[in-house]
C-alpha cells in the first residue's frame, strides 16, 4: 500500500526541485537553505519521489550525499523539467503583461512615421507595452465604448456619443492629381472638372468624408466620389488619370502624380479620444498631443 | 427577423451613415397601439420642438376659459425674444391675437410668439398640463432662458455668439453644450405620447386638438419628416426643433385610410455645419422606415 500512497502523494514537480537542487549542493542542508525550507520536509519529499520512482536517487552517509547511477541518469530529465517549469511561467507572465499592454488606435490618415512616432511615445510615457490598430473611425469609437482599446486618433468630426475627446488638429494635406492635368505644378480645379475623387471608403468616417466632399464642392467641384481602400490604390488611380484625391503628404514624388499645396488646402481633421470611464494617464495623452501638435498645420 | 427589428436595423444603419446620434421612437396612434424605438427613452434637447407643449398647453387654457383665443398682445422689438423667423425678425411693433400668436409659433417656429404666450401661460400651467396628461419626463424652459444657459456654457455673451462657436470646424464645443439640462428636455417616447394623445382628441377638446392639429400640418419646413414621404395624398404635420448640430422633429404621418403614426426624431450631427441637408433627408428617412414597418405590422 505504501507506494501507491506515495505515489499520490508525490508533487511531481516540487519534488523533482529538491532532486535537483540536492544534486547540485550535494548537501540536503545547503539544498534546504537554497530551497527556503527546513530539511526534514525536504527529505521526506525525496523520499517519496524514490518511491514514486522505484529507485534510489542518492547515496547518503554521514560526510556527503552521491548520485546512485539512476540518479545520474535522471539528472538531465529532471533539470529539462524544471526548466521547462520556468519557461512555463515566464510565458504566463508575459501574456499576462501583453494583456496589460496600452491598446492604442489610429485612423489611416496618419503617415506611418506618424503612427511609429505615437507608438514609441506612447511607449516612453507609460512604461507600458503597445499595441496598434489601425482602423476607421467608427470602428475605432465602437472600440473604445466597448473597452477594446485605450486611446484612438479618429478622424473628426465624427459620432463620439459619450467618448472624451482632446482638442481638434489640423493634418497637412495635397491634392493629388495626374500630373498631365497639371503640367506647370498649378492647380486648376476646371482642370478636374471630369475626374473622380478617390478617398478611403465613406462607411469609415462618414460625417468627416461628408465633410471633405462638401469642401472640395465649395472649391467649384462636385466630383463623383470613387472609394479606395488604402494609399496605394489612390496613388495607382491618380498615376492612371483615373481620380484625383485629396490627402496626407505620402509619397509625394510618385511619378505620374502632381503633389499640389493649394493656397487654401482642405484640411482632415483628427483628435484623440478616449473612454471618460478608463482615461489613459496624464503623461500618454501629452506625449500623443506632442506627436499629433508637430503635425498640426492650423 | 420581424419588420420591427428589421426597422430598428435599419433605423441605426441610416443614423450612423448620416453621422448623427439619434433618439427615436414612433407609435401607431391608439390607446395600445404597436411601437418602435431607438435610445426612445433618452433624455434630449427639444429645441423648437418645446412649442408643441406650449401649444398644447394654451389650447388647454382656451378650453378651461383661463384665455381668450381672441385676446390680443403686442409684441415691441425692443423686448421680443430673439430668432430668425416670424415675429422675431419684424422691424415694427405687432399686436396679434394669441390664437395667431400660436399660429406663427407653429407654423415658422417663431421664438417672439413662442415666448409671449409662455409668458401669458406661465410655466407653471404648461408643467401642469403635460404632468396631467401623464407626459412626466419633459419640462419646458423659455427659449431665451434656453439660449442665457447656453451661451453661458459656451462661455460668450449672446445668441448670435453661441450660434457662430457651436459652428467652429475646429474647436467643438463640450459635449455639456448640448446637455438637456441646459434647456428644454423630453424624451422620443415622451413627445409620440402626447401626439398620439393630440391626435386622439384626448388633450383637449376636440376643437383645440382639431386647431392643434391644423397648425402642425400647416408647418412650413418639409426638408425632415415629410421629405420620407413625397406622396401627395400622406399628410405629415409636425414641429422642428434645431439648435447649433441638434435637429430634431416630432410629427404625424397620415396615410389615407390608416392609422395615424406618431414620430419623434432627436438628433445630434458630429458634422457643426448649419446647413446639413443630408441630416435633414436621414430624419425622413429614419421616419420612413418606422413607419412604414408599423403600418404593414407584423
Amino acid at each position: 500500500m505504501l507506494p501507491r500512497l506515495s505515489s499520490l502523494l508525490v508533487d511531481l514537480l516540487r519534488h523533482v526541485t529538491f532532486f535537483v537542487t540536492i544534486a547540485e549542493e550535494r548537501h540536503f542542508g545547503r539544498a534546504a537553505d537554497r530551497l527556503g525550507m527546513t530539511q526534514p520536509p525536504l527529505s521526506q519529499g525525496l523520499r517519496r519521489l524514490e518511491s514514486h520512482l522505484g529507485a534510489r536517487l542518492f547515496e547518503r552517509n554521514a560526510r556527503e550525499v552521491t548520485l546512485t547511477p539512476v540518479g545520474q541518469a535522471l539528472l538531465e530529465p529532471a533539470e529539462a523539467l524544471v526548466a521547462a517549469a520556468g519557461a512555463l511561467r515566464r510565458t504566463a507572465l508575459e501574456q499576462v503583461e501583453a494583456g496589460v499592454a496600452l491598446r492604442l488606435g489610429v485612423v489611416e490618415a496618419l503617415r506611418p512615421e506618424v503612427v511609429a512616432a505615437l507608438a514609441a511615445a506612447v511607449r516612453a510615457a507609460s512604461g507600458r507595452g503597445v499595441e496598434t490598430v489601425v482602423a476607421s473611425t467608427v470602428d475605432l469609437a465602437d472600440r473604445l465604448g466597448a473597452g477594446r482599446c485605450d486611446l484612438a486618433v479618429v478622424r473628426h468630426p465624427g459620432v463620439l456619443s459619450d467618448l472624451a475627446a482632446g482638442p481638434v488638429l489640423r493634418l497637412a494635406t495635397r491634392l493629388l492629381v495626374p500630373a498631365g492635368r497639371a503640367p506647370d505644378g498649378v492647380l486648376r480645379w476646371a482642370a478636374l472638372r471630369d475626374l473622380p475623387l478617390a478617398l478611403p471608403p465613406r462607411a469609415h468616417h462618414p460625417a468627416a468624408h461628408d465633410q471633405l466632399v462638401d469642401a472640395v464642392a465649395r472649391r467649384g467641384a462636385r466630383p463623383r466620389v470613387i472609394a479606395a481602400e488604402d494609399d496605394r490604390t489612390v496613388l495607382a488611380a491618380v498615376a492612371a488619370d483615373r481620380a484625383f484625391s485629396v490627402g496626407s503628404p505620402v509619397a509625394p514624388a510618385a511619378p505620374g502624380v502632381a503633389a499640389l499645396d493649394p493656397a487654401d488646402p482642405i484640411p482632415i481633421r483628427v483628435r484623440v479620444v478616449w473612454h471618460p470611464g478608463a482615461p489613459p494617464e496624464e503623461a500618454v495623452r501629452e506625449a500623443v498631443d506632442a506627436v499629433l501638435r508637430a503635425e498640426d498645420r492650423r | 427577423m420581424s419588420l420591427v427589428a428589421e426597422a430598428t436595423v435599419g433605423i441605426r444603419a441610416v443614423l450612423a451613415d448620416a453621422g448623427v446620434r439619434g433618439a427615436v421612437h414612433a407609435r401607431v396612434v391608439g390607446a395600445d397601439g404597436p411601437e418602435l424605438g431607438v435610445r426612445a427613452d433618452e433624455p434630449v434637447t427639444m429645441a423648437s420642438v418645446f412649442k408643441l407643449p406650449v401649444l398644447v398647453a394654451l389650447v388647454r387654457a382656451f378650453d378651461a376659459g383661463d384665455l381668450d383665443p381672441r385676446a390680443s398682445v403686442t409684441v415691441d422689438p425692443s423686448s421680443r425674444t430673439d430668432g430668425p423667423t416670424g415675429l422675431s425678425v419684424l422691424a415694427d411693433p405687432v399686436t396679434m391675437s394669441l390664437r395667431d400668436l400660436a399660429t406663427s409659433m407653429t407654423t415658422v417656429s417663431d421664438n417672439a410668439a413662442a415666448d409671449v404666450l409662455l409668458d401669458v401661460l406661465g410655466l407653471p400651467r404648461v408643467h401642469a398640463a403635460l404632468a396631467d396628461l401623464g407626459i412626466r419626463r419633459t419640462r419646458v424652459e423659455r427659449a431665451d432662458a434656453t439660449f442665457a444657459a447656453l451661451a453661458a456654457e459656451l462661455g460668450v455673451t449672446d445668441a448670435a455668439a453661441a450660434t457662430a462657436r457651436l459652428a467652429d470646424p475646429d474647436d467643438p464645443p463640450p459635449p455639456s453644450a448640448y446637455d438637456p439640462v441646459l434647456g428644454s428636455a423630453t424624451t422620443p417616447r415622451d413627445m409620440t405620447t402626447l401626439l398620439s394623445l393630440l391626435w386622439r382628441d384626448e388633450a383637449a377638446s376636440p376643437s383645440s386638438c382639431a386647431f392643434a392639429r391644423r397648425l402642425l400640418g400647416l408647418q412650413v419646413s418639409r426638408a425632415r419628416l415629410a421629405s420620407g414621404f413625397p406622396f401627395d395624398e400622406v399628410r405629415c404635420s409636425g414641429k422642428t426643433g434645431t439648435l447649433g448640430a441638434l435637429r430634431n422633429e416630432v410629427g404625424v404621418v397620415e396615410f389615407p385610410g390608416e392609422a395615424p403614426v406618431a414620430v419623434a426624431v432627436f438628433t445630434l450631427a458630429a458634422r457643426p455645419e448649419r446647413v446639413l441637408p443630408g441630416v435633414d433627408a436621414a430624419i425622413g428617412e429614419v421616419a420612413r422606415l418606422a413607419v412604414t414597418a408599423l403600418r404593414l405590422g407584423d
